[in-house]
């Protein structure tokens, strides 16, 4: 087997759970050497770490791997943090047996390395030794664990907290922002993505936590690389005005955007998008996507046409408008003022009550439903044949 | 009545074999070079590919001949290959010593035959599956030239990429 050329060696390999990969690693030197890059790609190309020193650490080791530090593309921060509010909750719940001494020496730990500046450190060495590493994320994704999850929880007894129950919680979220930001200029990363999604809380992390730190923003070079930006926001908590300035601000301070994707987890308001609308332009933005929003058709509208000298491809997705007058209404908007390649509509309703669809096309929720490619003939058709149908 | 086209292929020994036209273009190489150059009735060489192990290629693609085409849905490495799903004929197939079972999927891989070099890396993969290292030396017949370091480090590395 181990004459097997290393295409179909990989073929082999794409066939195994994991476990079969280590021990195949461990076989003798030729297999180790052939199955590298595949090994690199399949653990080393998207990394989930947390801010723990434990985690960080271990990121430092895979960076400076001339391998696997080569591999990552993709780094993605979770948002796995301990906290009082969540020691205390842990202690009432009868199914957690929560080491109340191993939580706060790690608790005392994390308050510590974040006075110190151990975690911007870190982070930017990490990140100086992974120079193909051009995106990152804040997400709380609960298909992935952060890499060293396992081993705090071992010494903790529960899981460590993801969501912001509190004000302690919500200031490490300002942290690890903090953090993220400042390593990547320290590391002088030419960074070209950047999302944020860290799931529902029941604080609401603002978008005025979405803040680069001053000494950044004064270095041109970092925000004006980026080129694709993707926030999933939960319902704003305070007024509309302060959250269209605070969001537009920081959507602003990446003036060279090519890929804005708007996502929020509960249905924006019309006022909420006015207010973006009037703070968000962006020369260079082809592609939009916004996600979940309520009414508005003609904000809606304001927001596609004031880029419609460069946008060409918009996804909207669950979009709900008041009539299928609308709905054509925008359609016609988008026709007259856009030179779009692609248009896509998914989940987009009617008064809550109807799914828009095209006439003949069965409805299936959650998938797109209506796609359009480039040409103003088949927008016609498309408003034509637009109908509603019950869900 | 209507017979098929044939079409002779010759192995890297020199014999040859005459199929239908429709078993010959489970081969994609053969397929493109017909459309290419059309069917002269003269051999078509398999160079790499020797007698008995060509017999097995051609018993393969005859019985799949009617296969529909595969889709080409497995080239992202997230989808992990499902190595239980091998039929039952193919699975008898493959029972073969393990020099056959790799010339088959070398010459698989050689005559763009995709189901067919999936059949085979299935195969092996299954064979892998849930053995240690030294399990795995002893099933392929490999010998250990890792120094104590160099596996301690390996399995570092490997720990880097569980989930911990």
């Amino acid at each position: 087997m181990d004459a097997l050329p290393i295409e179909l060696l990989e073929m082999v390999a794409s066939g195994l759970d994991d476990i079969d990969i280590f021990h195949l690693r461990l076989v003798n030197r030729r297999l180790q050497r052939h199955l590298l890059p595949y090994f690199s790609r399949r653990y080393f190309r998207t990394r989930y770490h947390m801010l723990s020193r434990h985690s960080l650490e271990n990121l430092q080791q895979v960076t400076s791997h001339p391998a696997f530090g080569r591999s990552l593309r993709q780094l993605i921060i979770t948002p796995h943090h301990l906290s009082v509010h969540h020691r205390l909750s842990s202690q009432i719940l009868e199914e957690t047996q929560i080491n109340e001494e191993g939580y706060k020496k790690f608790w005392a730990e994390q308050n510590y390395l974040k006075s110190s500046g151990f975690y911007v450190a870190s982070l930017a060495i990490a990140l100086s030794q992974a120079r193909n590493c051009k995106t990152i994320g804040i997400e709380d994704n609960w298909d992935h664990h952060p890499w060293g999850l396992g081993v705090l929880k071992e010494h903790i007894g529960v899981d460590p907290a993801s969501t912001f129950e509190s004000d302690e919680s919500l200031e490490f979220l300002a942290q690890i922002i903090h953090v993220v930001f400042s390593a990547v200029i320290a590391s002088r990363t030419a960074l070209q993505g950047f999302h944020f999604n860290v799931g529902l809380s029941s604080i609401p992390p603002n978008p005025s936590m979405l803040r680069i730190p001053t000494s950044v923003v004064d270095n041109t070079a970092f925000p004006s690389m980026l080129r694709t930006l993707g926030l999933l926001l939960a319902l704003p908590d305070t007024d509309a005005t302060t959250w269209a300035i605070d969001l537009g601000r920081f959507i602003m301070n990446f003036d060279q955007l090519y890929n804005l994707e708007l996502m929020f987890y509960a249905r924006l308001e019309p006022q909420y998008l006015k207010g973006l609308h009037e703070i968000i332009h962006l020369e260079k933005l082809r592609v939009l996507t916004i996600s979940s929003v309520e009414g508005g058709e003609e904000e809606l509208a304001q927001i596609l046409t004031s880029h419609k000298a460069t946008l060409k491809k918009v996804y909207l997705d669950t979009i709900n408008l008041s009539s299928l007058e609308s709905w054509k209404w925008l359609l016609e908007k988008i026709r007259d003022q856009l030179s779009l390649e692609y248009l896509e509509l998914s989940d987009c309703l009617v008064d809550d009550t109807y799914t828009v669809n095209l006439r003949g096309q069965p409805a299936v929720r959650d998938k797109p439903i209506i796609v359009v490619h480039e040409g103003e003939g088949e927008m016609d058709y498309l408003i034509k044949d637009l109908i509603m149908q019950s869900l | 009545m209507s017979s098929e086209e044939t079409i002779i292929l010759q192995s890297s020994d020199e014999v040859n074999f005459t199929v239908e036209r429709s078993v010959a273009e489970r081969s994609m190489l053969i397929k493109h070079l017909l459309e290419d150059l059309g069917n002269s009735g003269e051999p078509i060489p398999i160079p790499n590919v020797n007698e008995p192990v060509l017999n097995k290629v051609i018993e393969w693609s005859v019985h799949h001949k009617n296969d529909p085409p595969s889709t080409d849905d497995n080239d992202s490495e997230n989808n992990r290959r499902r190595t239980t799903d091998i039929d039952e004929w193919d699975q008898k197939f493959m029972q073969v010593d393990q020099e056959m079972l790799f010339e088959i999927i070398l010459a698989a891989n050689y005559l763009d035959i995709k189901p067919l070099l999936d059949v085979g890396c299935k195969t092996v993969a299954n064979m892998i599956k849930g053995k240690s290292p030294e399990e795995i030396r002893k099933t392929f017949n490999i010998q250990n030239d890792f120094t104590p370091e160099e596996e301690d480090q390996i399995r570092r590395e490997n720990e880097w990429a569980e989930d911990r």
